[in-house]
């Protein structure tokens, strides 16, 4: 037992000054970020006031449960257009596969995969509810593109989400969601562009509005079993 | 005069001849060009174009030769997930407490630190192999044995996270062909090289009984996984193709980490 102590004081003895000496080496950078007006105009002002919106909407307790369901998605969906520039998303995804799309199949398809993709950021938002979101920066990359980094920490884990805006007009709108890196539009890209390689656009349409109805059913239930909740508690 | 009498008859027809050349590129572009001019099909604008060029580059593509049996595993892997991993990950969070979780966790992330170092010195990463280093000093100190995880305060103790198939990355070797493991899920071969480097680099493989890894390294993926549970049935229900959803997400990830 003596023989196993001594190395062991030894090795401690030697580490402790090391592990002090490292908690005092970095220079931490407390105050970037934290000064300067942000312009609700530029890129990161438009994404911060929204979502600060939309957590308020959905904390708001006058807007829970089924009666107020309407209401709420209403507003939601309001908040998340003013982030998103959901056709200009659906453009995208498709690609240049898109000009295989009559004008009439797109607005169609635009119409669904847009409630989709809203209904899966308002999902992912409420999963998130008590994460902790840092706007760190926005970097403006020409006069139409920006990207806008923020820093979601959740479950004691730092997650990099930055969103991709251009400018329309005198107005900045998202394009792209990056979370760790993996671009939104660049992963749907990929799962359209094999589907159009072997089916016509009409068949992609029905493969949207599939998973909408699936969705759907999730949050009717999700609904039902927050109401049961609500009601026992 | 005869020739001049020839040039008057040649001249109206090489008048036709060139007025019809003329023509002839919109008549046969008019079926082609139906497309762009007629106003029923949607057309890409200039603006669109340029935001599409960041969309299209192909870097996040991979061959994919063992697609039908890739994607058997990738099904088998589904069925596990829903049927044995979210079961037992739910009632295992339901019974340990929150602390104690992300104390596992903190743990074996420590724990990982020579993967970790190796991968960054064999990138030549001196300044990310001295952070792992500190961090690996302090948490194993004053964070009791990795347990705690008093470097999370200091952003210079969070060094990205390296390993063996991200230097292989660096080196340029390329990705090879997308695999699909069971139980592991996505890789690619680079990747499986680089994995079973880092199991050579995991401290429990050294310890006696030898069989002991399996059980810690499951635990320990269940451990990780169980602060995740929601992550996989998310991205299904939003995708049209989870199998290539989940292998473009794969490969954009770790495109990422290789050019960090």
């Amino acid at each position: 037992m003596k023989n196993r102590l001594v190395p062991l004081s030894i090795i401690l003895m030697l580490t402790l000054p090391l592990a002090a000496l490292c908690l005092h080496a970095p220079p931490v950078s407390a105050a970037r970020g934290a000064s300067s007006a942000l312009s609700p105009d530029s890129p990161m002002g438009v994404i911060k006031n929204a979502y600060n919106a939309l957590m308020q909407v959905l904390n708001d307790p006058s807007l829970k449960g089924e009666a107020a369901r309407e209401k709420r998605n209403k507003k939601i969906s309001e908040l998340t257009a003013r982030i998103f520039d959901f056709r200009k998303i659906s453009l995208l995804a498709l690609g240049r596969n898109a000009r295989k799309f009559t004008k009439q199949e797109f607005d169609e398809f635009a119409r669904l995969f847009s409630r989709l993709l809203e209904n899966t950021y308002i999902s992912r938002l409420e999963d998130y509810a008590d994460a902790r979101v840092k706007f760190d920066k926005q970097r403006i990359l020409n006069k139409k593109k920006a990207i806008v980094d923020t820093i979601v920490t959740y479950n004691g884990k730092d997650i990099p989400i930055s969103y991709r805006m251009y400018k329309q007009g005198d107005r900045w709108r998202g394009y792209d969601v990056l979370v760790e890196g993996v671009s939104l539009i660049k992963n749907y890209r990929t799962q359209f562009n094999e589907l159009l390689s072997k089916d016509k656009p009409a068949e992609v349409i029905k493969i949207v509005k599939k998973r909408l109805d699936e969705q759907k059913a999730i949050e009717g239930r999700k609904e039902s079993t927050r109401r049961d909740n609500a009601s026992r508690g | 005069m005869s020739v001049n009498r020839d040039r008057i008859v040649f001249l109206p027809v090489l008048v036709l001849a060139v007025w019809f050349i003329a023509q002839a590129p919109s008549v046969w572009a008019a079926g082609e060009n139906r497309h762009s001019a007629d106003s029923q099909w949607v057309v890409i604008s200039p603006d669109d174009d340029s935001l599409l060029e960041d969309i299209e580059d192909d870097t996040a593509v991979v061959s994919d030769p063992l697609e039908p049996v890739n994607r058997a595993v990738f099904t088998f892997n589904d069925r596990f997930y829903f049927w044995v991993f979210k079961p037992v990950a739910t009632g295992y969070v339901r019974i340990t407490p929150d602390f104690l979780r992300q104390g596992v966790r903190n743990f074996f992330y420590n724990i990982m630190y020579p993967a970790r170092l190796v991968g960054s010195l064999l990138q030549g990463k001196l300044g990310t192999s001295l952070r792992e280093t500190c961090r690996f000093v302090v948490n194993s100190t004053v964070g009791l044995a990795g347990f705690m995880a008093p470097s999370k305060q200091y952003e210079w103790l969070n060094p990205p996270k390296e390993d063996i198939g991200q230097a292989f990355g660096r080196w340029g070797i390329g990705n090879g062909p997308y695999l699909v493991w069971p139980f592991i899920g996505a890789s690619t071969l680079r990747d499986t090289a680089g994995f079973l480097a880092d199991q050579f680099l995991y401290p429990f493989v050294y310890v006696d009984p030898s069989w002991l890894y399996y059980p810690v390294r499951t635990y320990q993926y269940l451990n990780e996984w169980s602060f995740n549970i929601d992550a996989y049935p998310e991205l299904k229900k939003a995708s049209m193709d989870p199998y290539s959803a989940v292998k473009d997400a794969y490969i954009q990830f770790r495109n990422r980490q290789v050019n960090e």
